[in-house]
């Protein structure tokens, strides 16, 4: 039926619309409630003062409702959580005004399940558009927002582990980055090195010039006056020769081989830098045992171990710190707990300063690891106590507590064999030993060339002089053959060992002697290197040694003798030196220097003396050192006397027995006395021979023991 | 049966020996009289000592042999033993001949007749 009904039907027309308004109205409200009904949602019934007028069966079901009636009546928002009520009201405020909404919000059912709902709420306007009463339409989507959530979440945790992930790049970066910087800066000090390194090698050479000349100018001066300048020059050449000397090891960045050498000398020789280190921060004590035993490792490591370690001392130190460095000897009887069995030299930096917490006691020893701030540490102060310790067979230990102080020890392994450090001022070179050779001396420097070239010359050698390779090379040829090559590493056209080994096409087994004065040249293997600045008496020693002309004692004669002795010494103290003695020589295949001696090279032990071994045929023998006790029981100051030789008779004197042990094998006597008066007396002496750095036998140690024991009385 | 060089009263046993078992030990013998002069050198010694020499040993013992035990009192221990007959030194070298595998063995022993008796015992190792 259409609002315009067939012509004809006049009066009826005017009531049709109203009629059909009321049907359309009754059919709708038909509708409507059928569709309510058959709403799976919940469907209400809201008044337009917010209460709720009706409900229809699902609705009960989704709200779990015992009585609906429970329900009705009531402000619908009211039965919604505090949180959601907003929502809640804002959508009935825009019904009320016309507007049809849908929001998510999150109600529990009577019975307290969590539910989300998916809530429309709409206007119902009558016929002339008036909004009489509001309809709310809640469908639950829990389910789906479960699903939803399960996905947010996995979602939010990718994006926080990206996030992480990011984070962790970007710690990364931040580190490559200040590992960027500090090779940048370690380069920079490494380039500087290398500039110090060539600029000192050009002072040694100026050294070694002054030095050269200032020995020719003693020769043929006799004005007093003249002699005490040249004694000032020769004072201040030294002086020079050592900075230069200094300087170089601290330039030295590159891997050094491992050396034999003396840790005490080494801080000994560096105590006032490390003073000026520490400056006036701290006091620096530096103890360093001189009869500390050699260690094998690298000098320069050890020293910048040294620095390292004081100058992270200084920085933990407070108003009246106090830095303790010292060295000594480990015994392997007192080697602590995961040390192999070997004797060891212990180094130890203690401070009394801000200690450290445990969890950076752990981290301590890591590369680049460091509690300062930019450019105030490298890290790698304790990096390279492990590794200088791990080189030395050793180990580091660490004790520290937060507000006590740290204390550092490093062991490194006691070396076997004797350094070069040995004193070579006690070093006899007999001038009758030299000469009578052709030496090549090769150096571009004509000042370091010419001072060594007359240094042999005076010492009657046939010397050829060559400032470069290819001039050397040429100054051979369908010459003379050579004796010996003395050659700088490095020459301005080429390398010494190059030269060395051509030479040697035509005359192998040719022998050589390296001398270098510059830091970071490849030191040719198996090869005899010195360092510049050289003293004429090593130089002069090691020429004697490549010549073959220098006795070198026999170790396995001296092992065998040792073996015999070691079954007869009572003394404990005279048994230890003897196998001390023993050790040395099993490891280093030769007899142990007087270096070895440590602290007794100066001060023997009571009983003990030092003699030492000079010129003539016999040797003339010396009485260098001796101990108080032994003095006081002979009743003469023995320092410093000649010993006489005595007319051999059968029992033997003490010069023979001294002179026997010029062979390098050891001695021993001894005498018991059982007198019958209740005491038997024994004496026992001991005599090692030491060599000098030469290697010829240059000292005997000799030893006493007295000791005296109650006797039973014999049986007659 | 030949006494033990070791044994505690050596002298006693070589003083129960004839000379001519004397002449055949394996260890030398001398025999000083109580003036420090040779009474008898045996065989052996002679053989081996190579330098067929007088021992010097009673006359300066403590200046040529034991230098060390020059003090007044061990004098005394030792002049007041010889007078009482019961001196008994053992003096041992090693390492102090040509033959470095060679060593030596003394013993100083109060002879009954208040003299000394010498054995050396040279171990060849």
């Amino acid at each position: 039926m259409g609002h315009h009904g067939a012509p004809g039907q006049g009066v009826k027309t005017n009531f049709e619309p109203a009629f059909e308004a009321f049907e359309q109205v009754a059919r709708w409200r038909g509708f409507a409630v059928a569709l309510v009904l058959a709403s799976r949602d919940c469907v209400k019934l809201v008044n337009l003062d917010g209460r709720v007028a009706a409900l229809n069966p699902a609705g009960e079901v989704l709200l779990q409702l015992d009585d609906p009636m429970k329900l009705v009546g009531r402000l619908w928002e009211e039965t919604w959580p505090e949180l959601e009520r907003d929502k809640v009201r804002e959508a009935l405020r825009l019904a009320k005004a016309g507007l049809s909404t849908t929001f998510e919000g999150f109600c529990p059912t009577a019975k307290g399940e969590a539910r989300w709902w998916q809530v429309t709420v709409a206007p119902i306007i009558d016929e002339v558009g008036v909004v009489r009463s509001l309809l709310g339409s809640s469908r639950d989507i829990t389910a789906q927002r479960d699903r939803e959530g399960q996905v947010k979440e996995a979602l939010t945790r990718q994006r926080q582990a990206i996030l992480s992930l990011s984070a962790d790049f970007e710690e990364s970066a931040r580190r490559l980055r200040d590992a960027e910087a500090r090779v940048v800066h370690d380069d920079k000090l490494r380039m500087f090195g290398r500039f110090v390194g060539s600029v000192v090698h050009d002072f040694n050479n100026v050294f070694a010039a002054v030095h050269g000349a200032v020995r020719l100018l003693r020769r043929r001066v006799s004005d007093p006056l003249a002699l005490d300048v040249i004694g000032h020059l020769e004072n201040a050449a030294d002086r020079g020769g050592t900075l230069a000397r200094q300087l170089l090891d601290f330039s030295r960045a590159e891997v050094e081989a491992a050396e034999v050498f003396s840790p005490a000398e080494l801080l000994t020789r560096d105590s006032h830098l490390l003073r000026h280190i520490v400056n006036t921060q701290a006091m620096l004590c530096v103890e360093a045992t001189p009869g500390c035993w050699p260690i094998m490792g690298s000098p320069h490591k050890f020293q910048s171990v040294v620095f390292n370690l004081v100058a992270n001392a200084r920085d933990a130190v407070f108003a009246n710190g106090v830095i303790t460095v010292a060295l000594e000897n480990c015994p392997a009887l007192h080697r602590p707990e995961g040390l192999d069995a070997a004797d060891y030299v212990s180094l130890v930096v203690a401070d009394n300063g801000a200690g450290m917490a445990e969890e950076v006691r752990k981290r301590v020893g890591e590369p680049f690891f460091t509690t300062k701030p930019a450019g105030k540490g490298t890290g790698l102060g304790l990096a390279s106590a492990f590794e200088l310790a791990a080189a030395c067979g050793g180990r580091v230990f660490i004790e520290s507590h937060e507000g006590s102080g740290t204390r550092v020890s490093i062991f490194m392994r006691r070396s076997a064999v004797e350094g070069e450090a040995v004193a070579t001022a006690d070093s006899v070179v007999d001038p009758a030993l030299h000469g009578g050779a052709r030496i090549l001396v090769v150096d571009d420097d004509p000042m370091v060339r010419s001072h060594i070239a007359g240094m042999f010359r005076d010492l009657k050698y046939d010397v050829v002089e060559a400032s470069a390779y290819e001039v050397a090379a040429a100054s051979v040829e369908g010459g003379k053959s050579l004796d010996l090559v003395i050659t700088d590493v490095s020459l301005a056209d080429g390398l010494g060992d190059q030269l060395v080994s051509e030479l040697r096409r035509t005359q192998p087994g040719l022998p050589a002697i390296y001398v270098t004065g510059s830091s970071g040249l490849v030191i040719p293997r198996d090869e005899t290197v010195l360092r510049k600045p050289v003293s004429e008496t090593r130089l002069a020693a090691t020429v004697l040694e490549k010549l073959g002309r220098l006795p070198v004692a026999a170790p396995e004669l001296a092992l065998r003798q040792v073996e015999r002795i070691a079954t007869k010494v009572r003394d404990p103290d005279m048994k230890r030196n003897l196998s001390e003695w023993r050790l040395l020589t099993q490891a280093g295949r030769r007899i142990p220097s007087v270096f070895d001696l440590g602290p007794w090279r100066q001060e023997p032990p009571p009983l003990g003396y030092i003699v030492a071994v000079g010129e003539g045929d016999p040797p003339k023998l010396r009485f260098a050192r001796a101990g108080a006790e032994l003095s006081a029981r002979l009743g003469r100051d023995l320092h410093d006397s000649e010993i006489v030789t005595g007319d051999e008779d059968m029992l033997g004197d003490i010069p023979r027995a001294l002179r026997r042990r010029l062979d390098g094998s050891p001695g021993y006597d001894y005498a018991r006395f059982a007198l019958g008066d209740g005491k038997i007396s024994t004496v026992e002496r001991l005599l090692l021979p030491l060599a000098d750095s030469t290697g010829r036998v240059g000292h005997i140690f000799g030893i006493v023991a007295f000791n005296e024991l109650a006797s039973t009385p014999e049986p007659t | 049966m030949i006494p033990n060089f070791e044994s505690v009263d050596l002298a006693r046993k070589i003083e129960a020996l004839t000379q001519v078992e004397r002449d055949a030990l394996p260890y030398g013998v001398v025999k000083l009289d109580a003036r420090g002069v040779v009474q008898e050198f045996s065989a052996t010694e002679a053989q081996r000592s190579g330098f067929k020499k007088r021992p010097a040993v009673g006359h300066d013992f403590f200046k040529e042999v034991a230098p060390c035990m020059a003090s007044p009192e061990m004098r005394g221990r030792v002049e007041a033993a010889a007078a009482r007959g019961t001196v008994d030194i053992e003096i041992g070298w090693t390492g102090d001949f040509d033959d470095p595998d060679r060593e030596i063995r003394i013993r100083v022993m109060s002879a009954s007749d208040g003299g000394l008796w010498l054995f050396m015992n040279r171990d060849e190792l």
